[in-house]
């Protein structure tokens, strides 16, 4: 049995007396798996120098992998999630290149007993297949889900409405997970996340963990305006810089985040896009805008640009700093931006020449499973984020038409 | 919500859906023990969270000597020691302490609120704190007349500049029924209630506030929340330490004035209460003080019937010898301050008639534990007869307040096998288990609220007075009459004479 340690929640994690002997290569006996899962537990439970488990369980957890590379790396961080937010957990490992072949295994994951509290334990079931077997995945899992609990699918992998196993999964999920950072064709794949969320608005909710490390810079950006006396230039804005640093493997595209941010920004400020005057200048990505003021008022203009840095401090893909601002009588600027260690976030307010008071605060790049951990925490769908893929998705279009 | 700005469309959707206005927190007491060790670590990580916006301060005053670095830097030590991280981003710490000033000054000196006066005019000029501001008095109690008062003269209970001013006030609030309608009294001259929070860090804790969603987010409970199912509730509030040299306070209080007519009934009243019309601070308040104003008032000549006292003696806890509570230091060898506490309760009213609400408060017991044991009543007729009387238990729904925070059903299931056996098994559910995510200290959900102006987990003057009242027979009855202290060791549930108290009803302690 081996035994891993993070801070809050000593864990072990034990594999079942089952191999995949047990189980023909051509197909899965689920009642065989659940035998083994109770007899997992009768094991635990029986485990006389930890004083008997826990055994919890508050939602099911898919998880898909594209291939059996980062299995390790998501079993580990399974550990960690599932402490946190006591799971049955399904590993789906596809190899579509492999021969055909399914299998399956199942494992407990439990935190160790403290002087208050008893083992808590969750399970694992882990499916492989390989060659068309993939495809058997979605029917594999169905029967192993536990009832009235929520199904979050964790999509390690492009999301594409044409992949079948994907859309079988997704009806099964109440919410599906994915990570735009991992987009290999940043543009293409977010216009692509566009259409599914346009196509599918009745259909699963869907989370972002690209969103989610928005989150502080969000949270930011609005705490400006909930002081009262800034408010009203919110309503003055005209002018968004976002500045980011490019992608190491596409240094010509805006990053996932940077466009969820501007999307985020303009969705939430009403702002339409001109398409017709939004152009490159240089590096910079300039996106027009019209601004409604309301029924019987004139419309008003304004603009995000998207501007490459290249600091060292700051990772490809992560944004530098936001500003927003407000032109003409009563100027005011409105900026949060990474220091240089990368570790802290600076705010600093600026009406007319006067620098008002601003703070330093700690940026946690939070790790993938307390995001995972965050996206457990919500059920419904995200209009705010698909509003902002959306408007995202409008910005690519225009842009790659400019 | 009168301080979250619900028309910023950038607020929408987001998790941290609350953030506070600029203000000024003024601590009265700064120099002492609470401040560093609960109030600067929890503003800190407020303010860490993004729940505090950048135009945000933090004046202590207090009679120590002291210039604003001195003071900053020892808060610095505070948030290092006490909070959970151990450290602080110097940088981060840096722009924080910006905003945190001090003012020295004697607590009925009206010079000194002259000087923090000015202070507080010059940090809104300055921080753009916008005149809004909470007074935080956690000073000796004996002080808090004064600080009102004195505030009250140098104009500073009033709103300026059209912000808002508020006023948190700690426990004890009071030290018996007169003295607490003094107080608020004296509160009321200076202050309007809305502006006031008196503090019971109790509701600030995570399971007594899930104790309001289990009650009304569960169709299930609701219908049978009863004298129709419920035979009688135990609440305990036991804690496994002594005086721990607060001997000198300790012996004017007790544990009826310490625990029970504060941060008990607060718990009793969110069992008791009826459905409140909504969540806003006085539909809640509303209903836990008609609640409490249900309770039966105890007879002066018949306090024995309803409650029981006792004072621990030597004895042993964890493995560990430990004094009697006349051997603590600043404790008089004779004392009659009672360190275990037991009441029964009865509530005049449809849902609870004749439903006894027992409730056991000590120091020194076996361990720490607060629980709401619900006790169930028999099933009317019985199948099982056959078996032995020990097999036939009713079910028993326990809240688990501290430690190992849960909810936990008793239920009967059949032995395995050829014949009808019973065996009682818990269903359990454990906050630690199903959600492994740290909950937020109490004082930074309770100063959050403050800050926002929602009051509901503070104590309205109705019900502080209102726990007076209940207590005050049994305080004069135990006043007047001697006791047989010390009557049970340390280390053990309490004297004899508490089981003897329940036995006597046909009922039994639950052993924690």
């Amino acid at each position: 049995m081996a035994t891993l340690r993070i801070p809050r929640f000593p864990l072990c994690y034990r594999e079942a007396d089952m191999n995949s002997e047990n189980i023909p290569h051509s197909s899965i006996d689920v009642a065989a798996i659940e035998r083994e899962l109770i007899a997992l537990w009768k094991t635990a439970g029986e485990d006389d120098e930890h004083g008997g488990v826990i055994r919890a369980c508050v939602l099911n957890l898919l998880v898909y992998l594209p291939s059996n590379e980062a299995s390790n790396e998501v079993g580990e961080l399974l550990t960690e999630v599932t402490a946190a937010y006591p799971s049955r957990a399904i590993a789906m490992i596809a190899e579509a290149d492999a021969p055909s072949s399914i299998s399956a295994f199942v494992t407990s994951r439990c935190t160790l007993p403290t002087a208050t509290s008893k083992q808590v334990c969750c399970e694992q079931v882990t499916i492989m297949a390989g060659g068309e077997q993939v495809n058997e995945m979605p029917s594999a899992v169905a029967p192993l889900l536990l009832s009235d609990l929520p199904v979050y699918l964790w999509w390690r992998t492009v999301p594409m409405l044409a992949d079948k196993v994907f859309k079988r999964l997704v009806d099964l999920a109440d919410r599906v997970i994915i990570d735009s950072a991992a987009f290999a064709d940043p543009h293409g794949d977010l216009l692509n996340l566009a259409v599914l969320i346009r196509e599918t608005s009745r259909w699963a909710a869907v989370s972002d963990l690209n969103w989610s490390r928005l989150s502080e810079w969000r949270a930011l950006l609005a705490s400006f305006y909930d002081v009262a006396g800034y408010r009203p230039l919110l309503d003055r804005l005209d002018r968004i810089v976002i500045e980011y640093a490019p992608l190491a493997e596409d240094v010509g595209a805006i990053p996932p985040r940077t466009l969820l941010l501007g999307g985020w920004l303009t969705s939430r400020l009403g702002w339409q896009l001109d398409d017709q005057h939004t152009r490159r200048q240089g590096l910079i990505s300039i996106c027009e805008m019209t601004i409604n003021e309301g029924k019987g008022s004139e419309k008003r203009r304004g603009r995000i640009e998207f501007t490459p840095v290249l600091h060292n401090e700051v990772e490809p893909g992560h944004i530098a700093s936001v500003s927003l601002m407000v032109a003409g009588e009563g100027a005011a600027s409105f900026s949060v931006k990474k220091l240089a260690d990368g570790h802290r976030l600076e705010t600093v307010v600026t009406l007319g020449e006067e620098r008002r008071i601003g703070r330093v605060l700690g940026y946690g790049n939070p790790s993938e499973s307390m995001l995972i951990g965050r996206e457990m925490e919500i059920l419904g769908h995200d209009r705010v984020y698909e509003q902002t893929v959306l408007a995202a998705g409008e910005m690519i279009l225009a842009l790659v038409q400019a | 919500m009168d301080s979250t700005t619900n028309d910023n469309p950038l607020r929408e959707g987001l998790r941290l859906e609350r953030t506070a206005e600029p203000c000024t927190v003024i601590i009265f007491g700064a120099s002492g023990d609470l401040t560093k060790r609960k109030l600067v670590p929890a503003l800190y990580r407020l303010s860490q969270e993004k729940l505090l916006p950048a135009e945000f301060a933090v004046v202590g005053f207090s009679r120590s000597a002291m210039s604003h670095d001195d003071f900053r830097s020892k808060m610095k030590d505070g948030v290092i020691t006490f909070s959970e991280a151990k450290r602080v981003d110097e940088e981060v710490w840096r722009s924080f302490a910006q905003g945190i000033f001090y003012v020295p000054g004697d607590i009925n000196n009206p010079d000194a609120y002259r000087r923090l006066s000015e202070l507080l005019d010059q940090i809104d000029r300055e921080r753009g704190t916008a005149g809004n501001r909470v007074f935080y008095l956690s000073t000796a109690p004996e002080h808090y007349s004064e600080a009102i008062k004195q505030l009250g003269a140098a104009n500073l209970a009033r709103p300026q500049n059209k912000g808002w001013t508020r006023i948190i006030i700690e426990k004890p609030f009071g030290t018996d029924l007169a003295t607490a309608k003094q107080l608020n009294e004296e509160v009321g001259t200076v202050f309007d209630e809305e502006q006031v929070y008196r503090i019971d860090h109790y509701l600030g804790k995570e399971t007594v506030q899930n104790l309001m969603v289990f009650r009304f987010a569960n169709g299930i409970f609701e219908p049978i929340w009863n004298r129709q199912y419920i035979d009688h509730v135990q609440i305990t509030n036991a804690e496994a330490i002594g005086v721990e040299g607060r001997g000198g306070y300790y012996e004017g209080a007790g544990v009826l004035r310490d625990m029970i007519q504060n941060h008990v009934f607060q718990v009793l009243s969110l069992v008791a209460m009826e459905p409140p019309i909504s969540l806003s601070a006085n539909a809640v308040r509303d209903e836990k003080i008609k609640a409490m104003h249900a309770v039966r008032n105890i007879p002066l000549d018949r306090v024995d019937e309803f409650a029981v006292r006792g004072q621990y003696g030597p004895g042993s806890v964890g493995g560990k010898s430990v004094p009697g509570y006349r051997q603590e230091s600043g404790v008089n060898p004779e004392s009659r301050t009672e360190t275990f506490a037991v009441l029964k309760l009865y509530f005049d009213n449809w849902r609870w008639a004749g439903v006894p609400f027992y409730i056991r408060s000590a120091k020194r017991m076996p361990k720490r534990v607060t629980e709401i044991a619900i006790q169930f009543k028999e099933v009317p007729h019985l199948l099982f007869s056959h078996l032995p009387s020990q097999q036939l238990e009713p079910n028993v729904l326990v809240v688990r307040i501290q430690p190992d925070e849960g909810i936990t059903l008793r239920i009967g299931a059949k032995i395995p096998g050829q014949t009808t056996r019973i065996r009682w098994v818990n269903m359990d559910f454990r906050y630690g288990a199903s959600f492994g995510v740290a909950s937020p200290e109490a004082y930074e959900r309770l100063l959050l609220d403050c800050v926002l102006g929602d009051s509901t987990l503070y104590a309205r003057r109705d019900m502080t007075e209102r726990g007076w009242e209940i207590v005050m027979p049994i305080l004069e009855s135990w006043q007047q009459t001697r006791a047989a202290f010390p009557n049970y060791e340390a280390g053990t549930w309490g004297p004899q004479a508490a089981d003897d108290f329940i036995e006597k009803d046909g009922r039994r302690w639950r052993r924690p």
